[in-house]
């Protein structure tokens, strides 16, 4: 195999091993077909084929030009991300869902006019209907049936009239169903040609059929899910949590509670894209073709539950709810943005600095109508209703079809909060608390380890850990990482803005007469004063909460530390072996061409592998001279 | 071929030659030097070998399949229960599991070999069927991809056909590697070839060739890189 | 005094926390050859409260398990208390008391050997889980040391035909003392082991594989000879030559799932949490009955209990000491394969460790989360049964001093636990462990 040496090394080596290059066409020799094989493995994703193993034996082979050519492609890729993924190890755990009751449509069968009929609906939606207001639309005293969200319907169905199932619920033809549900009349039904259209969409049959076998061509849909406007207008009923209360006569459920933000702001406008729409207003539904909604059965989406070589080359298949499958393509977010940095040889701190990402149709749906429903649970008793999201849904372009699995598009800017990996779901709900997050970027990014050898806890009732004995010596340095997620909710990605969640506040201090129920979950009682209370988490560096995800992003990519830890992760991984002191000045060379060549892949991983370290990885034992 | 690190290294002793100076020389009677023996030093930086890794290998056994996706090499490969499903044998060959945070495994051991062992067989015998069975044009077989000779194979015929199966997994010529190798292989061939004479589900020397692809398959070389 | 300058000191014969004189274990002691070993991670991290460190007074930080945070109601020993939490359990015949999760292995009280307050200096599942099986932190990632099943596979496992499986545990095959043959079989199932091991003969056979096998042996061995760094083809020839006796028995029939339930119907295979990983348990058994193993390694977990789903923590650990109990009862009631007149149990050796404790006061969500204090749980005839060693603080569960080490006085480590364990069975732990010193009174 010929490389590119040196005129004056070429010379000597002719002196001193006339053999090897006095041939103009020599033979590849074991350690060349051995070198070739290694860089296929890394670069190619496999070993080389005959006819591969046939070009390399050909006079005009050049392994710098091979190995120039397949620096960039989805193998290379494919190659560095696993380095990362095994750092991070961006999947869900399978029992991580999106099964919120805002977004999951749930579905009861009841006996219809002409026989058996699905009805969907989400759980706690609001209805003008007291007796059905946040349950199924129908009672008991109609359908026969107690209808559960989780399980089969209880009780003796018993028909219902035409009258009466079209009174409470309308035909709507939804996005799993039909390609074009946003037109007025769809009719570009699922059918054996998606297959080819749209690329990696793999659904089950139980989504098409109805209960009695037949195609299923539209859904029953409860009414007030299958509202379209984006706004409704809050509501308040009266019912509030009290000792006596007692279920109502006709439900077989209490009915919701007003909340105290809804008590605050009846009649005003909100947004139904929010879990506060949801939980507040009659008037929001799942919006057009219900793509603000997904269903939670039957399992009709293909979940690749091993799938080594990517969600595309499935090893095993299930069906499962459209809420595990999101949970897959907050996975492949992540894959797709590593793979677009490696591929693309983009500056590596976009890692975690890019405001940009990757998306594909599920993940668009995500972004552009299902996010905000997690915000805002008890942030509405501080004045929180509508979501200040990390990915702002106007940035999702409206083109692209939730089913269009396979067509992954560039959104160079999510938003002011985005920062590369660290506000991407799959991150923020794999690492759920802010500790585990800026632990795990320490360990990825910094090459950096909390471990605390010697330290001795003793008891102490000092909150502060960067002050406490035995805790001090990691919580130093952990506390102001993990403050900089003190705006990003816990387990979720729903961010807490200064307006409603200043750093300190007094509504929430020790001793204020009337503190609001959702104190506690956002400030934290082990640091109020009598006067304020602190924002959870932002006790040990209040500056690097309002900094956020973006300003961890830039401490980290800032550090020295970083550029070495790159190289070191990569070099291990290729070369198959942790660096050792003897690795120390190739590594600070390695690292400070890194930086020197703008923090470029490409440049550094050709220069592992046109290493000696790599290279010559020929093993054989030296012959001893008798 | 040389290393550039060795040549550096050898530079690097020419010059030291003229360090170092005895206090005293003794004088010493006129004799013959003697005899020396010419060598290239081989001073390149020498490494563990280490695991294919298992993603390399599963995209390669789908290509040595045929380039059929998982669950299609699944379907074929489950006959006469060769195979059971892919999910047994993933964590086996060592890949991590994000989901549930088991890390990538990079040293082999024995249901790791015997995992492999079982994909080879399925692999070796449905390529036998393929390639030498149903007798498709030499370059649609993707692992035989020669023809069987007629009568008994002799070790000279043997070898060139061991060549394309030693290419084909372990990525270099037959001829490079150990002197008796090529030959080892052929005692197999016959010894399988002649265990199975008596009849089977293939011919005995369709037996012996699923039995040195088998074998190859699982080779060290093979599995480390 | 640190720990690794004490290590020096006791390496030359400094006398150590032991009262005894101290003389090395493993000197002049043949190895045993004929023990088998069970290690058990709790994965997620316990609650000690619940059993091997109870409290049912709220104090301090302590904020007891009681009606109200805990469903009591399949607790088999939850007796109500005044103040709505738990009647401890202490039994006259033991010195060890005990919350209700320790279920039925409360009959066994008189067997165990409990560790308490193991200093941990850890909350993160990753280093705690790999500090619990190894004495070592994590650095830079990376894991310095070698598990103990590793460790006592390389130390007892050289003439078995499976020294070390491996079923979702955290074994970690690291260091400069290890045989190829201590590589752990590391499966996230029962199945996979069968599922590998099955074959089809409709082409090859038996004889055929054995030929193969042999070839693959001589072949490693050949590159290994010629090899500067001949470690990965040795490993690979060790692994090829034990193949022929794994591929030629019927560990595909033997070990299948369904096989092992029928076998060993006293597991409670339909439990939610650890329903799937009795199957290990039964595993376990049935390996060491046949004699293919040395140790066996397993987890059964569900104790990551954050949320409300500390409502159950109780009836997990149940279900855990449930399932160890059941495995006693086996290998008590099972001949030993080679030893006349023995039962397994007299030898085989059980540990259960997990990540760390969990915390002493109920978080925001009515779970607990991580803490720096842990217990362990060894069950083995080289112990002293119904005795316990360490202890915590009475107000907020943290380690304490348990007594003079060469290091001084100190809390014990997970290093301390392993240390003495290998130290049961005559092997120096110092060829594996920086850290950790025998605790002489806690062995027989």
């Amino acid at each position: 195999m010929r490389r590119s040496l040196p005129t004056w090394i070429v010379a000597l080596s002719a002196l001193v091993a006339r053999d090897v290059v006095s041939d103009p066409t020599p033979t590849p020799t074991l350690p060349d077909y051995r070198y070739f094989r290694a860089l296929s493995v890394d670069l190619l994703g496999r070993v080389p084929t005959r006819d591969e193993l046939a070009a390399l034996e050909r006079p005009d082979f050049r392994v710098d030009a091979w190995i120039d050519a397949h620096l960039g492609g989805a193998a290379y890729a494919e190659r560095l991300r696993r380095i990362y993924m095994d750092l991070l190890r961006l999947e869900s755990s399978p029992t991580t869902h999106y099964d919120r009751p805002a977004v999951s449509l749930r579905h009861g069968l009841i006996e219809g006019p002409h026989g058996k009929l699905d009805v969907y609906y989400r759980n706690g939606q609001r209805r003008t209907d007291p007796l059905i207001d946040g349950t199924f639309c129908f009672t008991i005293a109609e359908t026969g049936l107690k209808v559960v969200p989780d399980g089969a319907p209880q009780g003796q169905a018993r028909p219902i009239t035409q009258q009466l199932l079209d009174a409470r619920t309308v035909e709507i033809k939804p996005w799993w169903l039909y390609a074009d549900y946003r037109e007025r009349a769809p009719h570009d039904r699922a059918g054996p040609d998606w297959t080819a259209r749209y690329p990696g969409l793999d659904l089950f049959l139980p989504l098409f059929v109805d209960p009695d076998q037949t195609p299923t061509t539209t859904i029953r849909v409860c009414r007030e899910e299958a509202q379209q406007t984006p706004n409704g207008r809050i509501v308040v009923t009266g019912q509030v949590p009290r000792a006596d209360l007692v279920i109502p006569p006709g439900r077989w459920s209490y009915p919701p509670f007003d909340s105290t933000y809804a008590q605050a702001h009846v009649g005003e406008v909100i947004s139904c894209l929010s879990g506060t729409g949801f939980q507040s207003s009659p008037e929001c539904g799942c919006g057009v073709g219900l793509e603000r909604c997904i269903p939670n059965g039957p399992a009709g989406f293909s979940l690749a539950v091993k799938a080594p070589l990517g969600v595309d080359t499935p090893f095993l298949a299930i069906p499962r709810t459209a809420s595990s499958w999101l949970a897959q393509w907050w996975a492949e977010e992540a894959k797709h943005f590593l793979d677009d940095i490696f591929a693309s040889d983009r500056d590596v701190r976009d890692l975690l600095t890019s405001p940009g990402t990757m998306i594909n149709g599920p993940l668009a749906q995500f972004y552009r109508a299902l996010a905000g429903a997690t915000c805002c649970g008890t942030g509405t008793e501080l004045g929180y209703a509508e979501p200040e999201p990390l990915f702002e849904p106007d940035r999702v372009p409206a083109e692209i079809l939730p089913i269009e699995t396979a067509r992954w598009t560039a959104i160079p800017d999510r938003g002011p909060h985005a920062a590369g990996l660290l506000t991407m779901p799959v991150f923020l709900m794999k690492y759920g608390p802010r500790r585990a997050r800026a632990h795990v970027l320490s360990t990825a990014f910094l090459c950096k380890d909390f471990v605390a050898e010697a330290a001795a806890l003793t008891p102490s009732t000092e909150p502060d850990l960067t002050r406490r004995p035995g805790c001090a010596s990691c919580h130093t340095t952990l506390e102001p990482m993990a403050a900089y997620f003190a705006r990003v909710t816990e387990a979720d990605w729903t961010y807490l803005p200064p307006r409603q969640f200043p750093l300190s506040i007094a509504r929430c201090a020790g001793t204020y007469p009337k503190k609001p129920p959702g104190c506690n979950a956002y400030y934290d009682p082990a640091f109020a004063t009598a006067t304020s209370s602190s924002l959870r988490g932002a006790y040990a560096a209040p500056a690097h909460a309002d900094a956020g995800p973006v300003g961890l992003a830039e401490e980290i990519t800032r550090a020295p530390e970083f550029a070495a830890c790159v190289v070191q992760n990569v070099a291990q991984s290729l070369l198959g072996r942790s660096l050792t002191p003897a690795d120390d000045r190739w590594k600070i060379d390695l690292a400070q061409r890194f930086v020197d060549g703008g923090y470029r892949m490409r440049a550094l991983v050709r220069a592992i592998l046109t290493s000696p370290r790599y290279r010559d990885v020929n093993d054989r034992k030296p012959a001893v001279p008798r | 071929m040389i290393g550039e690190a060795a040549l550096v290294g050898l530079v690097g002793l020419v010059g030291l030659g003229g360090c170092g100076r005895p206090d005293v020389v003794e004088p010493s009677a006129p004799a013959p030097l003697p005899a020396h023996h010419a060598f290239t030093l081989d001073a390149t930086p020498k490494q563990h070998r280490r695991m294919v890794p298992p993603e390399a290998f599963l995209r390669a056994y789908l290509q040595w399949f045929g380039g059929l996706a998982p669950l299609e090499v699944q379907r074929r490969a489950k006959v006469d229960g060769l195979f059971d499903t892919w999910k047994d044998y993933l964590a086996a060959l060592g890949l991590p599991d994000y989901q549930v945070d088991t890390p990538r495994m990079t040293e082999s051991n024995t249901i790791m070999l015997a995992t492999l062992g079982r994909l080879a067989e399925a692999l070796c015998v449905r390529a036998v069927e393929h390639d030498l069975v149903a007798h498709p044009p030499i370059d649609q077989r993707a692992i035989f991809a020669f023809d069987e000779p007629d009568g008994d194979l002799t070790l000279a015929a043997f070898t060139p056909r061991f060549d394309v199966l030693h290419r084909t997994f372990l990525s270099y010529p037959a001829a490079l590697a150990p002197a008796d190798r090529a030959a080892r292989f052929y005692a197999l061939f016959r010894e399988v070839a002649s265990h199975h004479a008596g009849g089977g589900a293939l011919t005995p020397a369709r037996t012996a060739w699923a039995a040195i692809c088998t074998a190859l398959v699982q080779h060290p070389e093979t599995e480390l890189y | 005094m640190k720990r690794r300058a004490a290590l020096q000191l006791l390496g030359a014969g400094a006398a150590a926390l032991a009262t005894r004189p101290w003389s090395p274990l493993w000197a002049g002691a043949g190895t045993s050859s004929d023990d088998f070993f069970i290690f058990i991670h709790a994965a997620g991290g316990w609650d000690v409260t619940l059993w091997a460190d109870p409290r049912n007074e709220t104090k301090g930080l302590v904020v007891p398990a009681s009606k109200t945070n805990t469903d009591v109601g399949q607790l088999g020993h939850w007796t109500d208390a005044a103040n709505g939490s738990f009647e401890i359990l202490a039994p006259g015949d033991s010195a060890l008391r005990f919350g209700p999760g320790i279920g039925n292995l409360f009959d066994h009280r008189n067997r165990l050997t409990i560790f308490n307050g193991i200093a941990m200096n850890s909350v993160s599942h990753e280093d705690a889980v790999v500090y619990s099986l190894t004495g070592r932190h994590r650095t830079g990632g990376s894991v310095p040391a070698a598990s103990i099943d590793v460790v006592v596979a390389n130390e007892l496992g050289r003439n078995q035909l499976m020294p070390d499986v491996a079923i979702k545990f955290g074994s970690h095959y690291v260091g400069d003392n290890l045989g190829a043959h201590a590589i752990p079989l590391r499966v996230t199932s029962v199945e996979e082991i069968t599922r590998s091991f099955a074959r089809s003969d409709v082409v090859l056979d038996g004889a055929d594989r054995s030929r193969i096998t042999a070839l693959l042996t001589d072949e490693a061995r050949q590159l290994a000879g010629g090899s500067t760094h001949p470690e990965p083809y040795q490993q690979l020839a060790v692994q090829h030559a034990a193949l022929p006796r794994l591929l030629g028995g019927d560990l595909g029939t033997a070990f299948d799932a369904r096989q092992l339930q029928a076998a060993y119907p006293q597991f409670n295979y339909k439990s939610v949490v650890q329903g799937n990983l009795a199957v290990s348990a039964a595993f376990a058994v049935e390996a060491i009955k046949r004699n293919f193993v040395r140790c066996v390694s397993f987890n059964l977990g569900g104790l990551d209990t954050h949320g409300a789903n500390y409502r159950q923590h109780a009836h997990t650990l149940q279900e855990l000491f449930g399932t160890v109990a059941i495995m006693l009862q086996l290998l008590d009631a099972t001949p030993h394969p080679t030893r006349r007149a023995t039962r397994l149990s007299e030898r085989t050796h059980i540990v259960v460790l997990s990540d760390f404790c969990r915390t002493p006061q109920i978080n925001m969500l009515g779970g607990r989360d991580h803490y720096p204090n842990n217990s362990a749980l060894v069950i083995s005839p080289r112990f002293r049964g119904g005795r316990s060693f360490g202890r915590t603080d009475d107000e907020q569960l943290l380690p304490v001093e348990a007594g003079r080490f060469t290091d001084g006085r100190r809390a014990i480590t997970p290093a301390d636990v392993l240390a003495t364990f290998l130290g049961a069975f005559a092997i120096d732990p110092r060829r594996y462990m920086r850290d950790g010193e025998i605790i002489r009174d806690v062995l027989v």
